[in-house]
């Protein structure tokens, strides 16, 4: 079995296979980002793939410092973030922003096996997930799925540690009033901040 | 004493896997006196739980990432193929002696298509001085060079300087033989389009109105600063226009045309601070013609017309 470093090395020197091997181990983890990124898997096969063809040319710049799936996932968030500005042009340009696609349009790529729960389920957190904003989208990803600190997204994404602080309690607050069984009726949002209960 | 905000903050920054020591004890407290808080700490979790839960299931099978490995692999032939393409013809090498080549080229056309462009202008201008109307030739006439029988046409002018005219020394009073740009004006606008024409008199109404509008002063007298501006403005426009029609035998535009220039004529050429003596006459012509009326018939047929056409 040939370990990672080697792979690198011998995609480096131009072995496609050795391409393909690297990205067979982090295929699914770049995938599922995209997916609840996107709540598309069209748009997610063509965004992971897009990532994978943007590190294939640029693999010789990577140089070990980090680990590799480090350098991948800096790629991938470029990509969703640019994914974003081209999809706000398209809307200028007067184009048909893309809807949340029903559960039921999208079921044939899925194995879904557990039946009517974890359909709704599914269906509740990608509706839970439309309701953020593609930036709100992607930093509750980057902290709930990959586990990133504040600091780590705020230097992957360009902004501030506050900002990605207050975007994430944001993000929190709207995914449990949608998702949260015991949500009570916002009556938090509704109290002006120092008031006493 | 316990603040639900701040509580909810702990509870953020306890999200994060970040808060100093000292949260915890002081969570553990508002969250067990706060019911509220305590709600609030188990929905976000459950929220959080459940989006976990989803991961694990919303992946595809097996049999795609077949397809997806296959899918990549082309990708990165094909890329690769394209990639070598680029290298052989986008080289440096290569770029900077065919931009510059490109740029002479472009440089060159457009040069060879200003000078003709400026002979047909010339030449056109030239037709269109002889042929449009003997006033325009005037003006031409005016323009270029000083003419001989030029004090014979001149009693003609049709607004004199009033005595009292307030106006600075250095400007002569607005005439029909201004130099206005009449013959560039006609050949340059081959055809008047019912919108250009509902515009220039939905602006002579408004300026009519607001002339017939204002109020006198304290001193009795009217501040038209802003209608007299106007009116030298939509002097001009409305004379070239009046041309076009006339030499495009559209009567019932000249008609109208006609009617207003007057009218936006002695507006133009108003003192400063008009007396009501001043104006009482313009206003009375105003009414006699009703001249607002017809405006805003002809700017609601144009406007329809235009909007016909689109």
């Amino acid at each position: 079995m040939i370990n990672e470093n080697e792979l690198i090395a011998q995609a480096q020197s131009g072995d496609r296979e050795a391409f393909c091997e690297l990205a067979r181990g982090y295929q699914r983890r770049i995938y599922s980002l995209a997916l609840q990124h996107t709540r598309d898997p069209q748009d997610a096969e063509d965004l992971s793939q897009d990532v994978w063809l943007k590190a294939y040319r640029a693999i010789d710049s990577f140089k070990g410092e980090a680990s590799f799936y480090t350098w991948l996932r800096q790629i991938t968030i470029n990509t969703l973030l640019n994914q974003q500005r081209s999809q706000f042009f398209a809307w200028l340009g007067g184009r048909k922003k893309r809807e949340f696609v029903p559960l039921d349009d999208i079921e044939p790529c899925f194995q879904i096996e557990a039946g009517l729960h974890q359909n709704l389920l599914l269906e509740q957190v990608m509706q839970a997930l439309g309701e953020l904003t593609p930036r709100e989208r992607l930093i509750f990803l980057l902290k709930h799925r990959e586990g990133m600190t504040c600091d780590e997204i705020a230097k992957a994404c360009g902004v501030s540690a506050g900002t990605i602080k207050k975007a994430l309690f944001r993000t929190v607050r709207k995914l449990r009033e949608k998702l949260g069984a015991n949500a009570p009726t916002d009556e938090f949002s509704q109290l002006a901040i120092g008031e006493k209960s | 004493m316990h603040y639900c905000n701040h509580t909810r903050e702990k509870i953020n920054d306890l999200d994060f896997n970040h808060p100093g020591n000292h949260i915890y004890p002081s969570l553990l407290a508002d969250l067990t006196s706060c019911q509220s808080c305590k709600d609030y700490y188990f929905s976000v979790k459950e929220a959080l739980v459940t989006f976990h839960q989803v991961e694990l299931f919303a992946m595809p099978g097996e049999a795609y990432w077949h397809r997806y490995e296959a899918a990549l692999r082309t990708k990165l032939i094909q890329d690769k193929a394209a990639n070598m393409l680029s290298r052989t013809w986008l080289r440096p090498g290569w770029m900077i002696p065919a931009t510059l080549a490109l740029m002479i080229l472009v440089a060159g056309a457009w040069w060879g298509l200003r000078e003709r462009s400026e002979i047909k202008i010339a030449g056109a201008k030239k037709d269109a001085v002889e042929t449009i109307s003997p006033i325009v030739n005037l003006a031409a006439t005016d323009q270029s060079r000083p003419s001989p029988n030029r004090r014979k046409r001149e009693p003609v002018k049709p607004a004199k300087p009033r005595k009292d005219d307030a106006r600075p020394p250095g400007k002569k009073p607005y005439s029909l033989f201004d130099p206005v740009p009449f013959a560039e004006a006609a050949i340059n606008t081959p055809d008047l389009s019912p919108l250009q024409l509902a515009r220039h008199f939905e602006k002579a109404q408004l300026v009519l109105r607001s002339f017939r509008n204002t109020p006198a002063s304290d001193d009795a007298t009217f501040d038209l600063g802003y209608e007299k501006s106007r009116a030298r403005l939509l002097l001009r426009e409305n004379i070239k226009f009046r041309l076009i029609a006339e030499a495009k035998s559209d009567l019932a535009t000249e008609d109208v045309l006609s009617n207003l220039e007057p009218l936006l004529l002695d507006l133009a050429n108003l003192s400063e601070r008009p007396t009501a003596d001043e104006i009482q006459p313009i206003k009375e012509r105003m009414q006699k013609k009703e001249i607002v009326a017809a405006l805003q018939i002809y700017t609601t047929s144009f406007a329809s017309i235009n909007a016909d056409a689109d």
